[in-house]
């Protein structure tokens, strides 16, 4: 059992995601950014969807109360043990009464923390991923715990290169299809779209990074339709929503552009006030029917 | 999938049809599909030979839903259109310069068409609200609107299945519990069902607060 001294500003648990609801108006949930859980889970032998911890700005303060063996990806906190720096990116071995404490981000925005086996938390249509009026829990607080199982062992330990791992902080380019309304947007539009930098505003969370485009772009409302995780819409009041994990499954606003798997594993790294730009892609094959 | 940008019940209807089509002769290739007014997202598998699922589709599903088949449940609604319940009945009515008992009868008067769910899980997107009702939002959203709370927006009616913020007029609340991840199913609302509200007083909404937290609560849905 772990127990959480400190609970972080937004720290949750997250697995692959809650598929096939999305009919019901269920979001998909699952980590921000994919690259860096997939990777928490790889080192410890876990399935890529394994049950992990992701937060957000601030770490966790975590007590072990128990021997563990865990791994710490994605931004990076400068993670302690017992107050002496450990590695990222590679599987640690946390000995009982350990605590384990993080730094304000040096660079990126979010950290996950995958643990042999995958931490035990309630299964909810199909998934233990942390969303409102699903879970019983929104996020971790304070004063809890974590369960996980202490005999789980690391399975094939990976041997990844720590170098080959966080290149995607350093990136500030996101790449993204053509939406399905960016073809009705004046030629202007589309190109302020491509070209313009743009800035993360403090309001972005797991539902969407939101980028104020100071009223510069603007697309008319249309008719409620599809979205998933990785729609930018862009409002009548000219602000654009990369909508991401816990999107929800339909929207009202103009889909001008759908971004790549990869960009936004990039988006989520970024916290409020970085300037980002966008680049179109060609989809990998024609989507049209 | 694209139809023509229109709301259009018998459109609905087909696109609902292509949807269960969909999910019902492609399950290794198809995830999920979500329906909306006129357009059906289709959500693949990894791995999915998309251009030979295009292929199948364009072959073997134009004749299938263009059959009048339907399906669902007529559902009714309890709702307490009490002013402790409804914050925007009295100003909603005065700007229409009709009595609150007249909101009431409107709203309560039509069988609405369920579209389909999005937004908050078990949300309902419903068609069918008299013209003479439809309200612009609220310029200013509430931070927090109660669960259960049924509210009109813009020309569209619909129930908060779950406390959430929003920009609706509210005009009255359901003690019925939209949503639940550990009911079977999860909503008691689908795509393809119609929806009439049912005005219910004050000591009916707590006598049906009390039969839910009891289980004995029996929704009423038949079959269409």
């Amino acid at each position: 059992m772990i127990r959480i001294i400190t609970s972080g500003l937004y720290t949750t648990l997250q697995d692959g995601g809650r598929f096939g609801y999305r009919s019901q108006g269920v979001p998909l949930s699952g980590p921000m950014d994919r690259r860096s859980a997939a990777l928490a889970n790889r080192l410890l032998g876990n399935d890529e969807n394994a049950t992990l911890l992701e937060f957000t700005a601030t770490g966790p303060t975590l007590l072990f109360e128990q021997a563990a063996r865990i791994s710490i990806t994605g931004g990076i906190f400068e993670p302690q043990v017992n107050g002496s720096d450990v590695p990222m990116n590679r599987v640690l071995a946390i000995a009982p009464g350990s605590q384990l404490t993080f730094s304000r981000p040096l660079k990126g925005w979010r950290g996950y923390i995958g643990i042999a086996g995958g931490f035990k938390s309630e299964m909810v249509l199909g998934s233990t991923s942390f969303y409102r009026g699903i879970t019983s829990q929104l996020k971790l607080e304070k004063g809890g715990q974590l369960q996980f199982d202490p005999t789980a062992k690391v399975r094939l330990p990976d041997q990844q290169s720590e170098t080959a791992i966080a290149t995607h902080l350093d990136s500030h380019i996101l790449e993204a299809y053509k939406g399905p309304e960016f073809q009705q947007l004046p030629q202007s539009v589309q190109q302020k779209l491509t070209s313009l930098p743009f800035t993360t505003h403090a309001s972005s969370n797991r539902m969407a990074y939101v980028f104020d485009t100071s009223e510069m772009i603007r697309a008319d409302g249309i008719i409620t339709a599809p979205v998933q995780p990785g729609t930018v819409q862009l409002t009548p009041s000219g602000r654009l929503h990369l909508l991401m994990r816990d999107a929800q499954t339909t929207g009202g606003y103009a889909r001008v552009l759908q971004l790549t798997e990869n960009s936004m594993d990039i988006l989520a790294q970024k916290r409020p006030g970085t300037e980002v730009s966008i680049k179109i892609v060609d989809p990998p094959f024609d989507i049209r029917v | 999938m694209e139809w023509p940008a229109v709301i259009d019940p018998s459109q609905q209807h087909e696109i609902l049809r292509a949807a269960s089509f969909i999910m019902d002769h492609y399950p290794k290739r198809v995830q999920e599909v979500q329906p909306t007014y006129h357009s059906l997202a289709i959500y693949l598998r990894t791995g999915c030979d998309v251009p030979g699922l295009v292929r199948n589709i364009n072959e073997e599903m134009p004749n299938w839903i263009k059959s009048d088949s339907r399906s669902g449940h007529l559902v009714t609604l309890p709702v307490c259109y009490a002013e402790e319940f409804g914050w925007d009945l009295r100003e909603l009515a005065a700007s229409k310069g009709i009595s609150i008992e007249e909101v009431v009868r409107r709203h309560t008067a039509p069988e609405y068409n369920v579209h389909f769910l999005g937004f908050l899980p078990g949300f309902p997107y419903l068609g069918g609200l008299d013209p003479s009702l439809a309200t612009n939002r609220r310029s200013s959203p509430r931070p927090r609107i109660a669960k259960g709370s049924v509210g009109i927006g813009g020309s569209q009616t619909g129930v908060y299945p779950s406390e959430s913020p929003g920009g609706w007029h509210i005009i009255g609340r359901t003690p019925l519990e939209l949503f639940d991840p550990h009911r079977d199913p999860s909503t008691m609302i689908n795509a393809g069902d119609r929806l009439k509200f049912e005005p219910i007083s004050q000591s009916e909404f707590d006598l049906i607060e009390i039969e839910i937290k009891a289980g004995t609560y029996q929704w009423k849905r038949e079959l269409l």
